[in-house]
C-alpha cells in the first residue's frame, strides 16, 4: 500500500482528495460526513459578506447517454452567517483533527476587509485559507470573485494583504476566465501565495429553452451567465495546471480542480504537477462515497507503478508538456484498419473524406466483399478516423519510426541561416 | 491528384538538382510556399542557378530534413 499522505504547502492531509468549495462543503454536517467517507480535506463553502441566492441555480448538460457531462451554476458564496460557519468549522476541526479544513474567503478588495476575515477564520483553527478570486457570476458584478481575479495587480495586492495577517498557508484560487492564467498565477506568487489552485468555474450560458425562449437555468424568466464545471471542463483545467507547472517563476504547489470524477482524473492532474486535487461536481452528482474508489484506485495504481508515495507521482509528466514549436515534425503515425474488428459502418471513410485527407478508400477483397483500407502514404496521422470509430480496436494508429527528430523551432533556426 | 504523388514530384525535382551537383543556397518562405534556391557547385563565374517552389508540407519538411541531417553529420564529424 502506497503512502497517500500529502503536505500541501504546509497543509497536511491523509490523502490528496479534497472537496472543493461549493455546495458539498456548505455545512459542518456535510463536511463531517465527507470526512467519514474518506475525504482528506475540505475547502469550506466561500465565506464573506452576507448574500441572497436566487432559485433556480443549477443546470446540467446531458450529452449523448451521459448525464451531467457539464454543470452550470449561478450560486453565490455562502448565504449563512459567518458566526454559524465559524462555529461549525471549529466543531468539525475538533472532531476531525487529522483532516484538513481550508477556509475559502471572498471580500471586497480592501486591506482591512482581508485582515478582519483572516483573523476570524484562523481563530477557529482552520489549516489554511483559499482566496476565491474565481466565481464568475454575481460576486464579480460587485468587484469580487473573477472581477478581482482577472486583474493581476489586484490578485497580487489582495494576496499580499492576506499574507500580512495570515498565519496559516494561503492558497490563491484562480479564475479560468482569463486569456493567460500564468499572468495571475505569477501575480499570486509575487503576492506571497503559498500555493495556487485552479480552476474555478468557466463563464457559460447552459442553453435556451426552445418552447419558452427562457435561458437555462432561469429565474422568473430571466437568466444570467453562470459558472461551468464538471467533466467537460477537465481538459481546460488540466492545460491550465500544465501551463503553471511548467513556469519556473511560479514556484508554488498547485491544487488541481476541474472535472475530476475518479482516480484516473486525479492521477492525470498529479502527473501534470498538482499535489492535491479538489472535487465539486462529481461529489454533487454521485455523492461523497466516490472517494472510496478514488483512494483504492490511486493506491493500486501507485503499487502497480512501484511508487511508495503519492508525492512520487506529482509532476512526472510536466517535462513532457512543451510549446508546439518544440514538437518533433518528423514523428509520424498512420491509421490502420483492423478488419477483424471493423463493423463496416463507414464512419472513418466519411470523416476522412469530408473532414480530413481523403485517404480511406474502399477496396474489394478476393471473396468479393468490400472493405476499407487506409492509403498510408497520404495519411497525416490526425487521429480523426480512430476518434469517430465506434468499434474498439478497429483502427490502430501505428508509429512510423524516423531516424532524426526536428522541431519547428530547430527548422526555423536552420532556415534563418539560409536567408529564410 | 493525391498529395503523396505531388510530394514525390516535388521531391524528384530536389533530388535531381542535388544529383547534378547543385546545392541549396537559400530558402525563403512566404504565403505562396517555400522557395528553395540552388546553385551548381564547383562552377566559377556564372554558375547555373535554379529555384524550386514547394507547395507540399511533406516536401518542405524533406528539404529542411536534408539540411538538418547534414548539419548534424557535420557537427558529429
Ligand atoms: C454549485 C456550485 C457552487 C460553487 N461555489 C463555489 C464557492 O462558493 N467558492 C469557490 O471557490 N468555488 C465554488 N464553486 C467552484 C468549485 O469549487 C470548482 O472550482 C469548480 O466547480 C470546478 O470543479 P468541478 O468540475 O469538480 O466541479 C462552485 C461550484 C458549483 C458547481
Amino acid at each position: 500500500m502506497a503512502d497517500l499522505h500529502i503536505d500541501f504547502a504546509g497543509i497536511k492531509s491523509k490523502n490528496p482528495f479534497w472537496l472543493a468549495s461549493g455546495p458539498p462543503t456548505n455545512t459542518g454536517y456535510q463536511v463531517q460526513r465527507a470526512f467519514d467517507a474518506g475525504w482528506g480535506g475540505a475547502v469550506w463553502k466561500t465565506l464573506g459578506d452576507p448574500v441572497i441566492n436566487v432559485t433556480s441555480r443549477f443546470s446540467g448538460l446531458n450529452y449523448g447517454g451521459q448525464r451531467v457531462a457539464g454543470f452550470n451554476n449561478i450560486e453565490l458564496i455562502t448565504d449563512r452567517p459567518l458566526e454559524v460557519n465559524l462555529r461549525e468549522i471549529r466543531e468539525t476541526k475538533r472532531a476531525y483533527p487529522d483532516h484538513a479544513i481550508i477556509a475559502s474567503l471572498m471580500v471586497e478588495p480592501k486591506q482591512e476587509k482581508w485582515h478582519e476575515i483572516v483573523k476570524r477564520v484562523e481563530d477557529v483553527g482552520v489549516d489554511g485559507l483559499e482566496l476565491n478570486f474565481g466565481c464568475p457570476h454575481g460576486m464579480a458584478e460587485r468587484g469580487m470573485g473573477s472581477a478581482s481575479g482577472q486583474v493581476p495587480e489586484l490578485v497580487e495586492k489582495q494576496t499580499y494583504w492576506t499574507k500580512e495577517a495570515a498565519e496559516t498557508p494561503v492558497i490563491v484560487k484562480l479564475t479560468p476566465n482569463i486569456t493567460d492564467i500564468t499572468a495571475t498565477a505569477y501575480a499570486a506568487a509575487q503576492g506571497g501565495a503559498d500555493a495556487i489552485s485552479m480552476i474555478n468555474t468557466i463563464n457559460s450560458l447552459m442553453g435556451v429553452d426552445l418552447d419558452t425562449w427562457n435561458t437555462i437555468p432561469n429565474v422568473a424568466g430571466k437568466g444570467t451567465h453562470g459558472g461551468y464545471c464538471g467533466p467537460a471542463v477537465k481538459p481546460i483545467a488540466l492545460s491550465m495546471v500544465a501551463e503553471c507547472a511548467t513556469q519556473p517563476d511560479i514556484p508554488v504547489p498547485i491544487s488541481g480542480i476541474g472535472g475530476i470524477e475518479n482516480w484516473q482524473d486525479a492521477a492525470e492532474f498529479m502527473l501534470m504537477g498538482a499535489s492535491s486535487v479538489q472535487v465539486c461536481t462529481a461529489a454533487m452528482h454521485h455523492g461523497f462515497r466516490i472517494v472510496e474508489d478514488m483512494i483504492d484506485g490511486l493506491n493500486n495504481y501507485l503499487d502497480e507503478k512501484g511508487l511508495a508515495s503519492v508525492s512520487d507521482l506529482v509532476g512526472r509528466s510536466v517535462s513532457k508538456y512543451k510549446k508546439w514549436g518544440d514538437l518533433d515534425l518528423n514523428h509520424k503515425v498512420v491509421a490502420r484498419i483492423n478488419q477483424d474488428y471493423c463493423i463496416h459502418c463507414n464512419k472513418c471513410h466519411i470523416a476522412c473524406e469530408d473532414a480530413a485527407h481523403q485517404c480511406i478508400e474502399f477496396y474489394t477483397e478476393s471473396d468479393g466483399t468490400r472493405a476499407l483500407k487506409v492509403r498510408e502514404q497520404d495519411c497525416v496521422g490526425c487521429n480523426l478516423c480512430s476518434i469517430v470509430c465506434p468499434a474498439e480496436g478497429a483502427i490502430d494508429m501505428i508509429d512510423q519510426p524516423s531516424d532524426v527528430s526536428m522541431t519547428w523551432n530547430e527548422r526555423q533556426r536552420l532556415i534563418s541561416t539560409f536567408g529564410g | 491528384m493525391q498529395e503523396h504523388q505531388l510530394y514525390l514530384d516535388e521531391k524528384q525535382k530536389i533530388d535531381t538538382l542535388l544529383e547534378n551537383n547543385f546545392c541549396i543556397v537559400g530558402i525563403i518562405e512566404n504565403l505562396s510556399g517555400t522557395f528553395v534556391a540552388f546553385k551548381q557547385a564547383e562552377e566559377t563565374g556564372n554558375a547555373p542557378q535554379a529555384t524550386v517552389q514547394l507547395l507540399i508540407p511533406e516536401t518542405r519538411k524533406y528539404v529542411t530534413n536534408l539540411l538538418f541531417t547534414s548539419r548534424l553529420d557535420q557537427s558529429v564529424s
